[in-house]
C-alpha cells in the first residue's frame, strides 16, 4: 500500500495543485491570477524533485498496473520540462486575449499526469485511463479561447478524430485481451510469444493498435486533424499539444511494440515502415506550399513523426535497444526545439501586429533582433544543422535505423530531411534578407516568464547539442533497465 | 451457452455501424453518440471475453466500468464543445468545420 | 450448440407473430366498425386537453445541456460505488478510506460547478 503511494507522488502532487488551482481561481481577484501559474511551475519542479529521489526505484504497483523504472523516470522528467515550459509561454497570452484563468493550468497539469500514467502503466486499462485523461484535457486546451471560432473549431476537430481514434486503439486492445485473457504487458506478451492465440485476430488488433496510435501521434494517413487543430489553438497550446502528446504517444508505442508484440516484429515492421515513409513525403511537401507558420510548423512535426517511426521499426530488429535510445533522445529534442519555435511566435504575437504568416517574418532581424535570433536557432534546430540538439538526435536516429540493417531507409529519412532544411532555412531567410513591405507595428507587453521558457529552450536545444552524452546516456540506462535489452 | 462468436459478431456490428455513422453523419450530435456506440461494442466484446476468458478474473467486466466512466467524460466535453460552437456560430454540422483550409 | 437451444427461442418468436396478428385483427375490426367523420379541430394533437400552441419540435434552451451534463457526470461515476459496496466487507477500512478520496474528488469537481455558476439558472 506504502508502496503503491510512492510510486505516484509526482502524479499524486500535480493532481493536489490541480484540484487546488480549480478551486481557488474563482475566488481570486483577476489580477490575483497570475500568481496561479507559479504554483503550476512550482507543483511540476517538487514533482520532478520527487521523480529525482525516486529515479533509483524498480518495483512495480497497484497490483502491477503501474511500473516505476528508469525508463518511466526518464520520460516523467520530459512531460515535466515539457509541462513548465508551456505554462512559461501561456501567461501573457491569456492575459492580453483576457483568458488568463486558473483552469487552463489545471489542465496542462491534468495532461501531464494523462501522460505519465500512460507512460508508466503496464496494463491495457490504466493505460487507456491515462491516454483520456490526456486526450480530454488536451481537447478543451485546444478550445480554451472559446470566444474565438478558430479556436473551438479546432477543439472540436481534435475531439472528433482523438475519440474516433481512441475506439480504434481500446477495440484493438479488446481484441488483445480477448486472444490471451491477461490485461497486463508482459503477460499478454508472453501468450502471443507462446504462440497459442489466433493468427488472424491478432493482425486485426495490431493494425488497429498501429491506426488508432497513428491518429494520435499524427500520422499519414490519419494526420489531417493536425495542421487545422494547431493553427486553430491558442499558441501555446499548439506549443503543448505538438510535443506532449507526441512523446507520451510514442513512449507507449515503444513499450507496445517491445514488451507485447516483440515477437510479432515481422507482422508490423513492414507496415511501419509504410507509414513512416508516406508520413516523411507527406509532411515534408505539404510544409513547403505553407504560408501560415503554425500550419508549417504542423505539418513539419508530421514529418518528424515519420522520422521517430523509422525507428520504431529499426526497434523490430536486433538492435532494439539503440534504435528505442535513439528515438527517446530524439523526443527530448524535439520537444525542446518544437516548444522554443512555438514559443517565439508567441513572443511575437503579444509584442507586435504579427499575425503567423511567412511574410510577417520579413525585415524581423532587425526590428526584433533578439527573437528572430532565437528563432534561427530553432529552425536550424529542426533542420538537424549542428551544432545543435536537432542535429545529434537525427545522427543517432539515422545510425539506429542504420545498424538495424535498413540502411536504404535511413537514406529515405536522409533524403526527406534535406527536403525539410528548405522549409526551415526559408524562415531565416525571410528574416534577414527581405524588406517587409511595411513593419509590424509594436505593442511592446514584455512577459519574464516568457523570456524565461524561451530562454530555458534554446539553452536545452544548445546544451543537447553540444553535449548531448548525459541525456543519451540515461535513455540507455532506462533501457538497460527495464526492457531487458 | 450462446458461443463467443454470436456476442462478438454483435459487437463488430455495432462497432462498424458506429464507425460508418462517424464518417457519413453530418449533424456533430449524431457524430458524438456513433462514437458512443462504437464503445459500447466495445464493451460487449470485453464482457463477453471476459466471461469466455481463460483465467476467469473478470478483468474486461472491470475494464468496462472504466469505460463507461470515460465515455460519460468524453460525452460531457464534446457536448460542451459543441455548444460552445453553436453560441459563436448557430449551427451543429461538421460541414460547417470549414474555416481552416490548406 | 443443440438444436434444442434454439427451438426454445421457437415459442417466443410464435408469441410475437400471435401479438402482430392479434393488433392487426383490433384495429382492422375498429376500422371496419367505425364511421369517419374528420374535421379540423378533431385531427390536432391531443395534449391533455390544452390546445396546442407550437410545434413540438422546438429546440430545446440550451442551459438544458448544461445541467444534463452534469448529472450525467455524476450518475455514471456512481457505477464505481456498487462493486465498491458489494465487495466492502472484504476490503475493510482501506476501501473505505479509497472510496472516500473518490467521493472528495468528485465533490471537488461539484464545488467548482457551483463556484463557476453552472448550476444556477441564468
Amino acid at each position: 500500500m506504502q508502496h503503491d503511494l510512492l510510486a505516484i507522488i509526482p502524479e499524486l502532487m500535480l493532481i493536489a495543485t490541480a484540484l487546488v488551482i480549480l478551486l481557488i481561481d474563482p475566488l481570486l481577484p483577476p489580477d490575483g491570477r497570475r500568481g496561479l501559474g507559479y504554483l503550476g511551475v512550482f507543483a511540476c519542479a517538487m514533482a520532478g524533485l520527487s521523480t529525482w529521489f525516486l529515479r533509483n526505484e524498480e518495483f512495480t504497483a497497484f497490483n502491477d498496473a503501474i511500473s516505476l523504472d528508469r525508463y518511466t523516470i526518464y520520460f516523467k522528467a520530459l512531460f515535466l520540462v515539457i509541462a513548465v515550459i508551456a505554462m512559461l509561454l501561456s501567461e501573457k497570452h491569456l492575459e492580453l486575449h483576457r483568458r488568463l484563468l486558473g483552469d487552463y493550468y489545471s489542465l496542462i497539469l491534468l495532461a501531464t499526469v494523462g501522460m505519465m500514467v500512460m507512460t508508466e502503466s503496464i496494463d491495457i486499462m490504466t493505460f487507456f485511463v491515462g491516454l483520456e485523461l490526456m486526450a480530454l484535457a488536451s481537447y478543451i486546451l485546444a478550445g480554451f479561447f472559446r470566444y474565438d471560432e478558430l479556436s473551438v473549431e479546432a477543439s472540436l476537430k481534435y475531439f472528433l478524430t482523438g475519440a474516433f481514434a481512441s475506439t480504434f486503439v481500446l477495440f484493438g486492445l479488446a481484441l488483445l485481451y480477448g486472444i490471451t485473457g491477461y490485461t497486463n504487458y508482459q503477460q499478454i506478451g508472453e501468450t502471443i510469444a507462446a504462440g497459442n492465440v489466433p493468427g488472424s485476430t491478432l493482425v486485426i488488433a495490431i493494425i488497429l493498435v498501429i491506426a488508432g496510435f497513428g491518429f494520435k501521434v499524427g500520422a499519414v494517413p490519419f494526420h489531417n486533424w493536425a495542421p487545422d487543430v494547431y493553427q486553430g489553438s491558442p499558441t501555446p497550446v499548439a506549443a503543448f499539444l505538438s510535443v506532449g502528446p507526441k512523446a507520451a504517444g510514442f513512449a507507449v508505442l515503444i513499450k507496445f511494440m517491445t514488451v507485447i508484440l516483440g515477437s510479432e516484429s515481422g507482422t508490423w515492421v513492414g507496415l511501419i515502415i509504410a507509414i513512416a515513409i508516406v508520413t516523411m513525403l507527406v509532411g515534408a511537401t505539404m510544409a513547403l506550399v505553407q504560408r501560415d507558420l503554425k500550419r508549417m510548423l504542423a505539418y513539419s512535426s508530421i514529418a518528424h513523426v515519420g522520422y521517430l517511426l523509422l525507428a520504431i521499426s529499426a526497434s523490430g530488429e536486433e538492435v532494439a535497444a539503440f534504435a528505442s535510445a535513439s528515438i527517446m533522445f530524439y523526443l527530448a529534442a524535439y520537444a525542446l526545439m518544437n516548444l522554443g519555435a512555438f514559443g517565439v511566435l508567441v513572443y511575437l504575437s503579444n509584442n507586435s501586429s504579427f499575425g503567423n504568416r511567412l511574410d510577417d517574418l520579413a525585415g524581423l532581424g532587425k526590428q526584433f533582433p533578439w527573437a528572430a535570433g532565437i528563432l534561427t536557432v530553432f529552425m536550424l534546430s529542426l533542420a538537424g544543422i549542428p551544432p545543435t540538439a536537432g542535429f545529434f538526435a537525427k545522427f543517432y536516429l539515422f545510425a539506429a535505423v542504420v545498424d538495424a540493417g535498413l540502411a536504404w531507409l535511413a537514406m529515405v529519412g536522409a533524403l526527406f530531411s534535406l527536403v525539410s532544411a528548405f522549409y526551415y532555412l526559408r524562415v531565416i531567410v525571410y528574416m534577414y534578407m527581405r524588406q517587409p513591405e511595411q513593419e509590424l507595428e509594436r505593442s511592446g507587453e514584455r512577459s519574464f516568464d516568457l523570456n524565461l521558457g524561451l530562454g530555458l529552450a534554446a539553452v536545452g536545444v544548445l546544451l543537447l547539442g553540444l553535449y548531448p552524452s548525459p541525456v543519451l546516456d540515461a535513455a540507455q540506462d532506462a533501457l538497460l533497465m527495464v526492457l531487458g535489452f | 451457452m450462446t458461443p463467443l462468436q454470436h456476442y462478438l459478431f454483435l459487437a463488430v456490428a455495432l462497432f462498424s455501424i458506429g464507425a460508418w455513422g462517424v464518417l457519413a453523419r453530418r449533424n456533430i450530435i449524431l457524430v458524438i453518440m456513433c462514437i458512443e456506440l462504437m464503445l459500447n461494442g466495445i464493451n460487449i466484446a470485453l464482457i463477453a471475453f471476459s466471461n469466455y476468458s481463460l483465467d476467469g478474473a473478470g478483468r474486461g467486466q472491470v475494464f468496462v466500468f472504466f469505460i463507461f466512466a470515460v465515455a460519460a467524460a468524453e460525452v460531457a466535453i464534446g457536448l460542451a464543445i459543441t455548444i460552445a460552437l453553436y453560441r459563436l456560430r448557430e449551427r451543429m454540422s461538421v460541414d460547417e468545420l470549414h474555416e481552416m483550409k490548406g | 450448440m443443440t438444436p434444442d437451444y434454439y427451438v426454445s427461442y421457437l415459442s417466443i418468436a410464435l408469441l410475437g407473430l400471435a401479438d402482430i396478428l392479434f393488433v392487426l385483427a383490433l384495429i382492422g375490426a375498429s376500422r371496419l366498425v367505425q364511421r369517419r367523420n374528420p374535421y379540423p379541430q378533431k385531427l390536432t394533437t391531443y395534449e391533455c386537453g390544452i390546445e396546442p400552441f407550437s410545434d413540438s419540435w422546438s429546440p430545446f434552451a440550451i442551459r438544458y445541456y448544461i445541467f444534463a451534463l452534469l448529472f450525467v457526470l455524476f450518475d455514471v461515476e456512481a457505477v464505481f460505488l456498487y462493486p465498491w459496496a458489494v465487495i466492502f466487507r472484504d476490503m475493510g477500512f482501506t476501501g473505505f478510506i479509497e472510496m472516500m478520496i473518490f467521493i472528495t474528488v468528485l465533490l471537488f469537481g461539484l464545488f467548482y460547478a457551483w463556484i463557476k455558476g453552472a448550476l444556477e439558472w441564468v
